[in-house]
């Protein structure tokens, strides 16, 4: 009983007591609250004390960043022309799995003219990923691009100016962007400019979305200006390479410069070598020869001891000193002056005459006038060339060097030296970059004339001028002379150095000339080395350089000022040699049928203008208040051209930028974007846009408007 | 009042998605556009190259001589003095 009772009592206890002893839905219920606990402690967790790092996992699924690169800067000639600019190109990525439609890509591809190679490798399923090998044109490979798993990629290539000396002068750029020589070397940091990280946003394919927040654009490099002329170069390169051609030469360089400024205007170089890419006309030393001996003679005549009608004994030829015997390359006269000297570039003359300077003087004449020290012009891989101090001269160095052995030059180091004579006695620093500007338009460096020293007075450098007038005139030179146009200049004709020694048989032939004489607005400096057909430096560098001051005279635009060189213009010299008269007969005849078509064309627009429709198309021409006839001949022409209605040219399609000041930022953008400007928003910016309101700007360029952060 | 509440939240809904898949298309239509700048940049500096080497020195000089066209001496060659 007692048992029982106990029984039915602890059943009871536990039927009024659930809480305390729960049953199975209880536990359930239990367990769901538990659970709905913890989701929300979880959320809040995440949500509250890990919310940023989940914000940032979000970003980076979302947005993505990616380089643009930035287009290196233009290099112009000082005309403005483009010699270099770069151009986007395209390299292809396909991920094969990724790809949808198979075939359609592989239609693509080929007609981009991709490899079937290429095609077969990018439609291939059991490959990952593939390189296509080359760059294309984006407009060539959009089709391709537009496939899913295609993936392009942006690179900048750069376009060159087709021109051989051009290219040796701007240098190269790797099929990786990195400068390799030249200009793109010299001035890389400026060049370059700065690529852009900017972060895209993505759809759900991964494809990127233009945004405007947080967008960036690459910051294009600085555009150079150089000092070369493009018609000009290219003259010298065709004469060059003609000349090389012709005469079988292991090489050549020319090279111009307007001898005032220091400005480069044309520098050709030309090798056998076809793969030797360098400027050699700043990089190659040589022995410059007889183009020595006017820096001595003006430094004699500087120094009271000598004047140039001052003769001296030549021993007709031939003379012996320090156990070594000069010879001179004609049979002179007995004594001969200093101009004659240089007139006949005796070897003779110039040593016995630089007798009377000390070898310290010897050689600080040289030395004065840049050689043995680089000019500083901006191009890499400058050789300062050899000059070395007297006290390393041997006995026979004195006389050498006078003779312009033992001592090495480059090309632009004789031309800058020619161009102290030219302008009246001041070295001038060569310079190849005229201007380099910002991509803004705003002008980073501009050069200025440079004077690094004055090396003789301007009474010697005329002294000198007329000196090299003779040699041109009567010399040595005659083959550089023009009919209507004086130029001085020096030839050389050094034996070629190898090694250390003189191989018999191979010369440096070489001419240096100021154009015109009076008033120099060239110095041309023209060499060949080692030509086969005739080596005398007057002969056939003198004519290369004739060949290419008529075709600068020729040329609409090659650096000369003309209206200056008209003062210069004289009667032409009666050529008398059988070619000259040949030569006379045959320019009598085509400007006989020049008279007559004039005259012919003449008649034609007269009959034109006798019709309506021609009254209509030809204004009455202005009259001609008086015509000199031409002083020689006696002849006026008159062509009548019929007047050209211009064209109004188009409305500038510049446009300023509005005032969104006051306006929200919804507003601003929508302001900004109806005038036809892109915007973005810089976080943290000014409040304002860059550029400020007002300010004229092209359509699509980007406005920036800063956000709170 | 709890319908009004719901209807207006999917209209809210609504338009938030609207909205945001328009500007999704816009900016692939700007991506378009971008895209098509670049290739018309590119193409334009090509043609721009090949009309500065057409017109060179070097391209017109050898077919002037196939012509027989000589560059002129100097004497035929008239400076007009302004």
């Amino acid at each position: 009983m007692t048992g029982k009772s106990e029984s039915f009592t602890a059943r009871t206890f536990v039927r009024t007591l659930p809480l305390r002893y729960p049953n199975r839905i209880a536990i359930v219920h239990g367990s769901l609250i538990l659970f709905a606990f913890a989701l929300i402690a979880k959320a809040g967790y995440e949500q509250l004390y890990r919310g940023r790092y989940w914000a940032g996992v979000g970003r980076r699924q979302h947005f993505a960043s990616s380089g643009l690169p930035a287009p290196r800067g233009a290099i112009e000639d000082a005309s403005g022309e483009t010699l270099v600019e770069s151009r986007e190109l395209v390299r292809v990525s396909v991920a094969p799995r990724e790809v949808q439609d198979r075939v359609a890509l592989a239609r693509a591809m080929r007609r981009a003219g991709i490899d079937p190679r290429w095609i077969r490798m990018a439609t291939d399923t059991t490959r990952k990923w593939v390189d296509v090998k080359g760059f294309f044109l984006p407009t060539a490979i959009a089709a391709v691009a537009r496939q899913h798993g295609v993936y392009a990629k942006p690179v900048m290539e750069r376009v060159y100016a087709n021109s051989g000396g051009i290219r040796r002068i701007v240098g190269r750029v790797g099929p990786e962007g990195n400068a390799l020589d030249g200009i793109e070397l010299a001035l890389d940091s400026l060049l370059r400019g700065d690529t852009a990280a900017v972060r895209v946003a993505r759809d759900k394919s991964g494809r990127s979305l233009a945004a405007p927040t947080g967008s960036a654009e690459a910051l294009p490099g600085s555009s150079v200006t150089l000092t070369i002329n493009r018609g000009l170069q290219d003259i010298c390169d065709r004469a060059l390479a003609a000349a090389v051609d012709s005469l079988h030469a292991s090489g050549g360089d020319i090279v111009v410069m307007n001898p005032y400024t220091g400005e480069v205007l044309a520098m050709a170089s030309d090798r056998s070598d076809s793969a030797a890419a360098a400027n050699t006309a700043v990089t190659e030393p040589y022995e410059p020869g007889s183009t020595v001996k006017p820096f001595v003679a003006a430094r004699l005549i500087a120094l009271g001891k000598a004047r140039p009608e001052e003769t001296i004994n030549t021993y007709g030829g031939h003379y012996t000193t320090e156990g070594r015997t000069i010879n001179d390359a004609e049979e002179h006269a007995a004594v001969m002056s200093l101009s004659d000297v240089i007139k006949h570039s005796s070897n003779v003359g110039i040593v016995r005459f630089a007798e009377r300077l000390s070898p310290r003087e010897k050689f600080e004449l040289l030395r004065d006038v840049g050689f043995g020290a680089p000019t500083a012009v901006l191009l890499p891989a400058e050789s300062p060339g050899t000059l070395r101090e007297p006290g390393r001269w041997s006995k026979q160095s004195a006389a050498s060097v006078m003779m312009g052995y033992e001592v090495a030059v480059t090309p632009l180091q004789i031309v800058a030296a020619y161009s102290a004579i030219a302008n009246g006695g001041e070295l001038v620093a060569p310079q190849i970059v005229k201007k380099i500007r910002a991509p803004d338009g705003t002008v980073q460096y501009s050069a200025h004339r440079r004077v690094v020293r004055r090396v003789m007075s301007p009474a010697v450098a005329a002294t000198m001028r007329q000196m090299l007038r003779d040699v041109v005139a009567g010399g040595t030179s005659t083959k550089a002379d023009l009919a209507t146009l004086d130029v001085a200049g020096k030839s050389g004709t050094a034996r070629h150095n190898v090694h250390g020694h003189y191989e018999s048989g191979k010369y440096t032939a070489s001419f240096v000339g100021l154009f015109p004489d009076d008033k120099p607005q060239f110095v041309v400096l023209v060499k060949l080395d080692d030509p086969q057909d005739g080596y005398y430096g007057g002969i056939v560098a003198g004519s290369v350089t004739n060949v290419v001051l008529r075709a600068a005279l020729a040329a609409r635009n090659a650096a000369l000022n003309l209206d200056e060189l008209a003062t210069s213009v004289h009667a032409p010299r009666p050529d008398t040699s059988a070619a000259g008269r040949a030569a006379g007969r045959k320019r009598r005849a085509a400007d006989s049928a020049t008279a007559a078509a004039v005259v012919a064309a003449n008649k034609h627009l007269d009959s034109l203008a006798a019709t309506d429709s021609g009254k209509r198309a030809m204004r009455p021409l202005p009259p001609l208040a008086s015509v000199d006839p031409d002083p020689r001949t006696g002849e006026v022409f008159v062509v009548k051209l019929p007047a050209v209605s211009r064209v109004a040219p188009p409305a500038s399609s510049l446009r300023a930028v509005p005032n969104v000041e006051g306006l929200p930022l919804r507003g601003a953008v929508r302001a900004l974007h109806a005038a036809g400007f892109r915007v973005q928003l810089v976080p943290g910016g000014p409040p304002g846009p860059v550029p400020a309101a007002g300010t004229a700007l092209g359509p699509g360029r980007v406005v920036r408007i800063g956000v709170p952060q | 009042m709890v319908a009004a509440l719901l209807a207006g939240f999917l209209i809210v809904a609504f338009a938030v998605i609207w909205r945001r898949s328009y500007g999704i298309t816009q900016a692939r239509h700007l991506g378009e556009l971008d895209r098509r700048v670049v290739q018309l940049e590119a193409a334009r500096a090509r043609l721009a190259g090949a009309i500065r080497d057409g017109s060179g020195r070097p391209q017109i000089a050898p077919a002037a001589e196939k012509l027989g066209m000589i560059v002129p001496d100097d004497r035929q060659v008239r400076i007009i003095h302004r």
